[in-house]
């Protein structure tokens, strides 16, 4: 931290608020795509665990709603507060936005209570109790893009921001892309979070039959988690299209200036997402009789996607910045001259598009394994439901680092080329610094989800 | 055994044929790079077992499943953060108009993409070919026009640059009076009256 800034400064505490707010945020919008698609999934197959999968998870559910409001609260106190000048351009200029906003964040939270109790009520009416779990899932949907609206904006404002229409403003460079990139994120974050649910469930039940539902739940959970995750990063590709066709001074920021190794710690966190979920896949297929004949492809799999790994990793140079000066020669810190190509694009791309591909085969390997054998529910691999935890843990985090890199693309700019960031606390933060942040960041939310998880599940479990 | 055994040939490789390389070879890789290759030998070596290992007794107590949860968590993100805080660092650097000297602007001018300088000039290995390198140019500018200081000659090169051509580039940079501010161009100056 600059000596002349406070450890805990405007931006720190900003910083907190709007992350945990996107958190909450984050799996309200995600969780209940899943809840709904369960409750279907139940009534057209009569299983009724899907049913009672949607039920307890939309009991965590309404309860994150009131933390996700009052973060939200936090976060607009301190924008008013302590960012007079942006916050006064945006509530201005977005008026409408925001007012429709306001005014959906009511139906939102009408909605959610009404399928939440009337769930009893319109057990005989499911397409009824359904249908209303689809309106919630689109206005919530349709919030998260009126606020994407906003904050692509600051990044990707169009040309004279002041004269600029609504619609020029919100439907700006990088919105579409913002848009899907959270919209997919926001489902494989959902599926993790419920898998994390029920692998603790899993380990702390007694009962056979709750380790068998549990063991489900948390297949289900994984099951969702990794479909969306092998569509994100073509998502996380379209958005950053978007950014680079904008501005390509962001671009040199992004990947060859400062943030450059911000992107190689997203290649470790990504590429551990991926692996852990095919560990789960491989721990789970133990399970299934005649299983054992998928083992070696397995095995293969694992290779191809560690192969992928580490040339996503191999950077292409060890200095922080684009201008920073070695402490020693040039050539111990930079990347050979024959094998340059494996920092250079193609070559991520080429990787990434393995690890993909690979976790897609042993997706359906899996699929397979499980349709032709037979799956003993609960009895599993105590390892696969700590890899349940490890995948929701690493997600969140995930989130909270992304998060950072986005806003500080914008550079010096509050509103990029608009609207410049003169506070006292505007710096590009290290990769150190903002690692501690994001971890600081995903260990409140899981002392907030804990709190909110013992008391949805045990304490109402005692009762 | 075999495990431990092929990772220390793997480890022994990535230290050891460095040694008989050179970096004419192109294929010489340095010790950060031979640290992330360790690290990562270690993290396969980590699934391999992992892959292997003999299943895992559920837990006796809930509070034991609470403690392998929340170790799980630690480790997790502890180490992520540990990786990322051994990383290369830059310093915290304000970007309010008073927190950088004139150098220190233009450097970030010399870089920065709309300006474009090291499209075409290179400072110690960055940047372009298609101009003279200027990593020691506070030195030589002095002596390219007699009577002229480094100051003015690099001031002259900026506003307008066909006035002298370094052979043997050719005539092809802009002037830059109409591109840059009067603080800018201080800037830009100050900091290239740095590199000696």
């Amino acid at each position: 931290m600059p000596p002349e800034v406070s450890l805990i400064n405007d931006r720190v505490v900003i910083w907190v608020v709007a992350q945990l707010h996107l958190l909450f945020a984050a799996f309200v919008l995600g969780a209940p795509i899943f809840i709904v698609v369960s409750e279907y999934l139940g009534m057209r197959s009569g299983d009724g665990r899907y049913e009672r999968l949607a039920r307890e998870t939309m009991k965590i559910v309404a309860m994150s709603y009131s933390l996700t409001a009052l973060f939200g609260g936090a976060m607009t106190f301190v924008l008013v507060a302590k960012y007079q000048q942006l916050s006064n351009f945006l509530f201005q200029r977005f008026y409408p936005v925001f007012g429709t906003y306001a005014i959906l964040l009511v139906v939102e939270t009408a909605l959610m209570y009404l399928y939440w109790y009337s769930w009893d009520a319109l057990a005989k009416h499911k397409g009824v109790h359904i249908g209303i779990g689809v309106a919630l899932n689109a206005v919530g949907t349709v919030v998260m893009f009126l606020m994407n609206g906003v904050g692509s904006f600051m990044l990707t404002p169009p040309p004279s921001p002041e004269s600029a229409s609504l619609w020029q403003m919100v439907n700006n460079a990088t919105w579409t892309g913002l848009n899907l990139h959270r919209f997919v994120a926001n489902i494989a974050f959902g599926g993790f979070m419920v898998a994390l649910f029920a692998a603790f469930m899993f380990l702390t039940s007694r009962e056979e039959r709750d380790r068998a539902f549990y063991d489900w739940m948390g297949y289900i959970g994984n099951f969702i988690g990794v479909g969306a995750l092998i569509l994100l990063p073509v998502a996380g590709y379209i958005y950053t299209k978007e950014i680079f066709a904008y501005n390509a001074t962001i671009s040199t920021l992004l990947m060859a200036d400062k943030l450059a190794w911000f992107f190689v710690i997203q290649g470790v966190l990504v590429g551990l997402l991926f692996l852990g979920a095919m560990y789960y896949m491989w721990l789970s297929i133990q399970r299934v009789q005649g299983g054992v004949r998928f083992h070696s492809y397995f095995r293969g799999a694992f290779w191809v996607a560690l192969a992928g790994f580490v040339v996503w990793l191999v950077p292409q140079n060890f200095l922080p910045s684009l201008t920073a000066e070695p402490s020693g020669p040039i050539s111990e810190v930079t990347i050979p001259e024959r094998v340059i190509f494996l920092g250079f694009m193609p070559a991520k791309g080429l990787a990434v598009s393995a690890m993909v591909v690979i976790t897609a085969f042993v997706y359906l390997l899996y699929r397979q394994a499980i349709s032709t054998g037979t799956m003993v529910w609960g009895q599993i691999d105590t390892k696969a439901q700590l890899a349940l935890t490890f995948l929701p843990g690493l997600a969140v985090f995930t989130m909270a680092f992304m998060g950072p890199i986005r806003e500080m693309a914008r550079g010096e700019w509050h509103i990029f080329e608009f609207m410049a960031d003169t506070t006292q606390a505007s710096f590009l933060t290290p990769l150190g610094f903002t690692a501690i942040m994001a971890g600081l960041n995903t260990t409140l939310f899981f002392l907030l989800m804990a709190a909110v998880f013992w008391l949805g599940f045990k304490v109402s479990h005692q009762g | 055994m075999r495990l431990v055994l092929a990772f220390g040939v793997v480890v022994a490789g990535i230290w050891l044929v460095p040694l008989f390389l050179t970096v004419e070879s192109g294929l010489k890789f340095g010790p950060p790079y031979q640290a992330l290759f360790t690290l990562l030998a270690l993290f396969g070596g980590l699934v391999v077992y992992l892959l292997r290992a003999p299943a895992m007794a559920p837990p006796k107590s809930a509070s034991r499943a609470m403690a392998g949860v929340a170790l799980v968590f630690l480790v997790t993100i502890g180490g992520v953060v540990l990786l990322a805080n051994v990383a290369p660092q830059f310093a915290f650097e304000g970007t309010g108009e008073a927190a950088a000297t004139g150098p220190e602007r233009g450097r970030v001018l010399f870089f920065d993409v709309k300006v474009g300088c090291f499209l075409c000039h290179s400072v110690q290995g960055s940047g372009g070919t298609r101009g003279p390198d200027l990593t020691h140019v506070a030195t030589s500018a002095g002596s390219r026009k007699p009577g002229m200081s480094a100051e003015e000659y690099l001031r002259e090169s900026l506003m307008s640059p066909s006035s002298f051509v370094v052979p043997p580039f050719d005539n092809i940079m802009p002037p830059f009076a109409q591109r840059l501010t009067p603080e800018q161009v201080g800037d830009l100056l100050a900091y290239l009256q740095g590199l000696e």
